[in-house]
C-alpha cells in the first residue's frame, strides 16, 4: 500500500479549488482532517463572498470495478445532490500488478440564490484502490461513514460478489444493485439471495433493504398493467385475471449477449406469477411455463433490437390473452414519440389490427437515467416484500434456464 | 409528489404499488380573474404544477371577470405575470405554449344570469375541446361581496350542486377568506354555501397553512420522539405567534377599512396556527381526523369577556415613520383610508388554551402591518432548569431561583425564511463556566436545495385530489369568529376612545403590546 502527500499547498487556491468540484487529493490517514480544514477555509470565505453551506441528510458509497466510475460518479452526483444532500464516498477497487490506495476530495456546490451567491455544498471522497482485496478498501471507506445518518450503498459492478460486498453490509441501510448490469453471475437474483441469506443469518437481527434499478425500471410495465384492471383506469374485468392463457413479452436483446439483459423480463414474471398465484413448472430461454389452479399458463420470451444502447434490457411491449374469449388480449406498449405507456384492448385480429389506445398511462419514471433511479431509491429506506419475492421467483427461472443452456 | 398505498385488495396486480395518484380532468374558473391573486398566485401556482407533471393530461382553466379580453389577450397578461412574480420557475416558451392552450377566458357578469348561462356554455365548449368530464373548481378571487351571489348563480344554472362524496363529475368551490365578516355573517355565508355544497366540496384557502413549514409543524411534533413530551404545559412557559410585515395596505385602504387586522390575519391565519400548535395527535393521517384535531383545541381557546378586552387585546394603528431608509406616510394617510379612521393595522392577543395539556400556558400572538421587518415565527419557550448551577452565568439571580437564565426556545420560522431553530446553552471556550445561548439552525433553503412548492401550488393540488386536509372546515371558522366576536364588538364601540395613530411605521408597534405580554411576565422577542 502507498500514500500519498495531499497536495493542497496553498491554502485559498485549494479552497477554491475544492469548492469548484476538482479533485484534491489527499492523505489516506488524513481524510476527514482535511475534509474539516477545507470546510472551514471555505466557511471563512465563503463569510467574504457570500455563504457556503454544508448539507448532509445521508451516506450514499458508490462501489465500481469500471474505468468511468469517476465520470459517471460525477454526473449522477451532479443532479442528485441538490435533492439529497449527502456524503459521497466512491470506493473504486480496480486489479493492478502493484498495490496503491489513493483518496480525494471535492465539494458539490450548488448556487441557490443567484443575487447573493449563496451556495448549498456535499462532499465527494473518492477512494481508489489497485491490486488490493476488499478489506483494504473498505478499511479506508467504512470509517468515513457519518455516524447517524442513513447509509446507501450503490453496488455499480458487473458482478455482486459475497468476499467483495460482504464487508460493506453491516454499515448499510440498503443496497442498491443494477440486476441489468451483471456479467459475472450464472443467476444474478440466486447470487443475491444467497449473500444477503448469509449475512442475516450471521448477524442475528441485523436489517438490510435491497433495492435494484432494473425493478423500478419495470415499474412502468407493471403499473400499466396493474391499472390495466383498474376500475378507474382501463375498465378491464378483474376476472380476467384468474383466467389468462399466455403471456408475450418483448424485450431489448443487446447486439452481444449479455446475462442481464434478461434480468428486468424475468423479475417482471416473477412478479406477475407470484400476484396471480402461479405455480413455476419449468423454463427455458424462450419460454416459462406455470399452472394456474387446473389452467396452464405460457409466458414467452422474444427478444428484439433498439438502436439506444440504453433500452437494452428493457421490456418494450407484452401482451396478455385469456382462455375465455370474451375477455380481450391486453397490449401494452410504447411507441415511439409518445410519452408513457398505451394499452390496447382486443377481442378480434381485424379490431388488432387497427388499433386505436384504450388508455394512455403517463409515468414519472419513463426511461429513467440511472441518476434519475437513484434519484427515487434514495427518498426512502422501505423493504419491498413484492421485490423480494419477485426476486425468490426470478431466481428459481434463472436456475431452470441455467441449467437447461449447460 | 403524492402517493398512497394502494388498499384495491380486489385487484391483486396493486397490491404492494404505491401509486402516484393523479388528478382527475378538469375545468376550473377563476372569477375574479383580472385581480392580482390570479396573476401573482393562481396562474403561477398552477404552470408550476403544470412543470411539476402534477396536472391531469386534460384540463381547462377558464379566467373570467367583467373586463373585455380574449382568450390571447389573458394568455399574454399571465405569461407576463408568470415572468415577473415566479421568477424561481423553469419558465420556457415550448412548455408555457402548451399550458397556454388551456387558458382560456370569457367576460362576464357575475352579478347578471347571463353571466352565467355565458359560463355554461363555455364550459360545455370547454368539456368537449379539453374532455375535462365536467369536473369543475370554481375559484371565488372576487370581492367577498360577491360570494353569495356567485354561489346562487352557480345553483340557479345547474353550473353547482350538493355531490356525494365520490360521485363525478364533482363541482367543487375553493373560497378566498375572509369567510364572513363576523360570526353571525360567517355563518349567514356557510348555510348560503351549504344550500348548493356539500361541505366536502367547500375548500376554504388559508395560504398560511399550505406553507412548508406550517405542515411540518405536524412532522415535527408527532414524528419526533423527543419534542411531544415537553410540549405540554408542566415544560412550556408560553408560546409566541408573530406575524410582522414592513408592508402596509398597498393599495387596498378600502378593504383594509372593512377588515382590520384581526379579521385579515387573526381569525384566521394565526388562529390556523394556534391550533397546530396546540393540538392534540390526530388518530390517522385522514384530512377529516387531522381537522377534527385543530377544532377541538379551538374550541378549547377561553372566550374573552366583552368587559375584559383590554386586559387580552391590545389595537394599534401605525402613524408616518421610516421603513429601511425610507419615509413611509401614516396609516390613515394611505389612499381610501378615512382620515379619521379608528381601524387597527396591529393586533396583539394573550390567549389560554383551557384544557388538560396547555393548562396555564399563555399564548401570545402578534400581527401588524408597517413593522420593523418582515418575519413569521412560531416561538416555544421552554420552562427554565429547575436548579441554578451556572450561577456566573445568569442575567440576573432573584432568590437562588433561575429566572434570568435564558430559557430554550423552539423557533418555527414561516417567513422569509422557512426553518426551526433550537436555541440551547453551551459553555464558552477557555478557562471559565460562562454560558453562551446557541442557536441550531434548519433552513429548508439549504438543507434541501430543491426550491420548495408555493402555498398556492400545494393547495390547489389538494384541491383538484379532493384532499381537504389543508383547508379550513367550517366548524373551525365558526368556532375562531366566536373567539374573535367579543372583542371584534368591544373595538367597534366608538364610546371606546382610541390614541391612534399609536405607533410609528418601522417600530414594534404600541407600548400597550410590551405591557399586554410584560403584565404576565415576559416579553416578546426581539426579532
Amino acid at each position: 500500500m502507498t500514500a500519498t502527500k495531499p497536495l493542497i499547498k496553498d491554502k485559498k487556491e485549494g479552497t477554491e479549488a475544492f469548492l469548484s468540484g476538482k479533485l484534491a487529493q489527499v492523505d489516506i490517514e488524513k481524510i476527514e482532517k482535511e475534509l474539516q480544514t477545507l470546510w472551514q477555509s471555505a466557511s471563512e470565505s465563503g463569510e467574504a463572498t457570500g455563504s457556503v453551506t454544508r448539507a448532509c441528510a445521508m451516506n450514499l458509497i458508490l462501489y465500481s470495478e469500471d474505468e468511468d466510475a469517476e465520470t459517471v460518479a460525477g454526473d449522477v452526483l451532479d443532479d442528485i445532490t441538490t435533492r439529497h444532500p449527502c456524503r459521497a464516498i466512491l470506493a473504486i477497487s480496480r486489479t493492478a500488478a502493484t498495490p496503491s490506495l489513493e483518496a480525494w476530495v471535492s465539494a458539490r456546490c450548488h448556487i441557490t440564490d443567484s443575487k447573493s451567491g449563496k451556495q448549498i455544498c456535499c462532499e465527494q471522497i473518492t477512494v481508489r484502490s489497485q491490486g488490493n482485496g476488499p478489506n483494504e478498501l473498505t478499511s479506508v471507506v467504512l470509517p468515513l461513514v457519518i455516524s447517524d445518518l442513513p447509509v446507501f450503498l450503490w453496488w455499480r459492478a458487473k458482478k455482486v460478489d459475497f468476499a467483495s460486498v460482504r464487508p460493506f453490509l453491516s454499515y448499510v441501510d440498503e443496497l442498491i444493485v443494477d440486476s441489468a448490469k451483471d456479467e459475472g453471475s450464472c443467476n444474478f437474483f440466486s447470487d443475491l439471495i444467497h449473500i444477503i441469506g448469509a449475512y442475516l443469518e450471521e448477524k442475528h437481527g441485523a436489517q438490510i433493504v435491497v433495492s435494484d434499478l432494473n425493478w423500478r425500471r419495470s415499474l412502468l410495465w407493471r403499473e400499466a398493467l396493474a391499472l390495466s384492471f383498474d376500475e378507474q383506469h382501463g375498465h378491464l374485468s378483474l376476472d380476467a385475471l384468474k383466467d389468462v392463457k399466455s403471456v408475450e413479452i418483448n424485450y431489448v436483446a443487446g447486439k452481444t449477449e449479455c446475462k442481464g439483459d434478461l434480468n428486468q423480463t424475468l423479475l417482471f414474471i416473477g412478479w406477475l406469477a407470484n400476484k396471480l398465484g402461479w405455480q413455476f413448472k419449468s423454463a427455458s430461454k424462450s419460454m416459462v411455463h406455470f399452472s394456474a389452479g387446473k389452467n396452464s399458463v405460457e409466458v414467452s420470451i422474444k427478444s428484439g433490437v433498439d438502436a439506444d444502447a440504453s433500452h437494452i434490457g428493457n421490456i418494450c411491449s407484452l401482451e396478455v390473452s385469456f382462455n375465455d374469449a370474451a375477455f380481450p388480449s391486453v397490449v401494452l406498449q410504447q411507441t415511439a414519440g409518445a410519452p408513457g405507456v398505451q394499452m390496447f384492448a382486443s377481442r378480434s385480429a381485424q379490431a388488432a389490427a387497427a388499433p386505436v389506445p384504450q388508455q394512455d398511462f403517463r409515468f414519472k419514471v419513463n426511461q429513467a437515467t440511472e441518476a434519475r433511479l437513484i434519484d427515487l431509491e434514495l427518498e426512502t429506506i422501505d423493504r419491498d416484500p413484492t421485490l423480494e419475492s419477485a426476486f425468490r421467483m426470478a431466481a428459481v427461472i434463472a436456475d431452470q434456464i441455467g441449467a437447461k443452456a449447460k | 409528489m403524492v402517493t398512497t398505498e394502494s388498499s384495491l385488495a380486489k385487484n391483486p396486480l396493486l397490491e404492494g404499488m404505491r401509486l402516484e395518484k393523479r388528478a382527475s380532468p378538469f375545468a376550473m374558473v377563476i372569477l375574479g380573474a383580472h385581480g392580482d391573486l390570479t396573476k401573482r398566485k393562481l396562474i403561477p401556482a398552477l404552470y408550476a404544477l403544470y412543470l411539476e407533471d402534477l396536472l391531469p393530461k386534460d384540463f381547462a382553466i377558464l379566467g373570467s371577470s367583467r373586463t373585455k379580453m380574449t382568450d390571447d389577450e389573458f394568455r399574454g397578461v399571465m405569461k407576463d405575470s408568470v415572468q415577473k412574480y415566479a421568477s424561481d420557475l423553469n419558465f420556457q416558451e415550448d412548455s408555457w405554449g402548451e399550458f397556454a392552450k388551456s387558458l382560456h377566458y370569457l367576460a362576464a357578469d357575475v352579478m347578471k344570469s347571463e353571466g352565467f348561462t355565458q359560463l355554461s356554455d363555455r364550459l360545455q365548449e370547454l368539456k368537449q375541446e379539453h374532455s375535462t368530464q365536467g369536473n369543475h373548481i370554481f375559484y371565488l378571487s372576487t370581492a367577498p361581496s360577491l360570494y353569495t351571489p356567485i354561489v346562487k348563480g352557480l345553483a340557479s344554472s345547474g353550473l353547482a350542486c350538493k355531490a356525494k362524496a365520490n360521485q363525478v363529475p364533482w363541482p367543487r368551490i375553493i373560497v378566498e377568506k375572509p369567510f364572513g365578516h363576523d360570526l353571525q355573517s360567517a355563518i349567514a355565508l356557510d348555510e348560503e354555501i351549504h344550500e348548493v355544497f356539500s361541505e366536502h366540496q367547500v375548500y376554504r384557502i388559508d395560504h398560511y397553512l399550505g406553507k412548508e413549514t406550517v405542515q411540518n409543524i405536524m412532522v415535527l411534533r408527532f414524528a419526533n420522539g423527543i419534542f411531544e413530551p415537553l410540549w405540554n404545559q408542566k415544560h412550556v412557559d408560553h408560546v409566541q405567534i408573530t406575524n410582522a410585515e414592513t408592508l402596509g395596505v398597498e393599495g387596498r385602504g378600502s378593504y383594509y377599512e372593512e377588515a382590520g387586522n384581526l379579521r385579515d390575519m387573526v381569525q384566521n391565519h394565526l388562529l390556523q396556527l394556534v391550533s397546530l400548535v396546540g393540538m392534540e395527535p390526530p388518530i390517522s393521517l385522514d384530512p377529516e381526523a387531522t381537522r377534527d384535531e385543530k377544532a377541538k383545541v379551538l374550541k378549547c381557546l377561553r372566550p374573552i369577556d366583552p368587559g375584559e378586552v383590554d386586559q387580552f387585546a391590545v389595537r394599534g394603528q401605525y402613524g408616518s415613520g421610516h421603513i429601511l431608509g425610507q419615509a413611509v406616510p401614516g396609516y390613515r394617510q394611505e389612499e381610501g383610508v378615512s382620515n379619521d379612521s379608528n381601524v387597527e393595522t396591529f393586533t396583539a392577543l394573550k390567549l389560554f388554551i383551557d384544557n388538560w395539556r396547555w393548562a396555564g400556558v399563555p399564548f401570545y400572538i402578534r400581527s401588524g402591518k408597517r413593522l420593523a421587518k418582515s418575519i413569521t415565527e412560531i416561538a416555544i419557550h421552554f420552562k427554565s432548569p429547575p436548579h441554578r448551577l451556572f450561577s456566573e452565568s445568569l442575567d440576573t439571580v432573584s432568590d437562588g431561583k433561575t429566572e434570568g437564565l435564558s430559557p430554550n426556545v423552539l423557533v418555527i420560522q414561516i417567513q422569509p425564511e422557512e426553518g426551526i431553530s433550537l436555541k440551547f446553552a453551551t459553555k464558552q471556550p477557555g478557562q471559565t463556566n460562562q454560558l453562551r445561548h446557541l442557536n441550531m439552525d434548519f433552513k429548508y433553503g439549504t438543507a434541501f436545495g430543491v426550491r420548495s412548492a408555493t402555498a398556492y401550488e400545494r393547495l390547489i393540488h389538494d384541491c383538484l385530489m379532493g384532499d381537504p386536509s389543508l383547508f379550513s372546515r367550517t366548524d373551525q371558522v365558526e368556532v375562531c369568529w366566536k373567539f374573535i366576536d367579543p372583542v371584534l364588538e368591544a373595538w367597534s364601540d366608538k364610546s371606546r376612545k382610541t390614541n391612534f395613530p399609536n405607533y410609528a411605521a418601522g417600530s414594534w408597534g404600541p407600548s400597550a403590546s410590551d405591557d399586554l405580554i410584560g403584565s404576565t411576565g415576559h416579553s416578546w422577542r426581539r426579532l
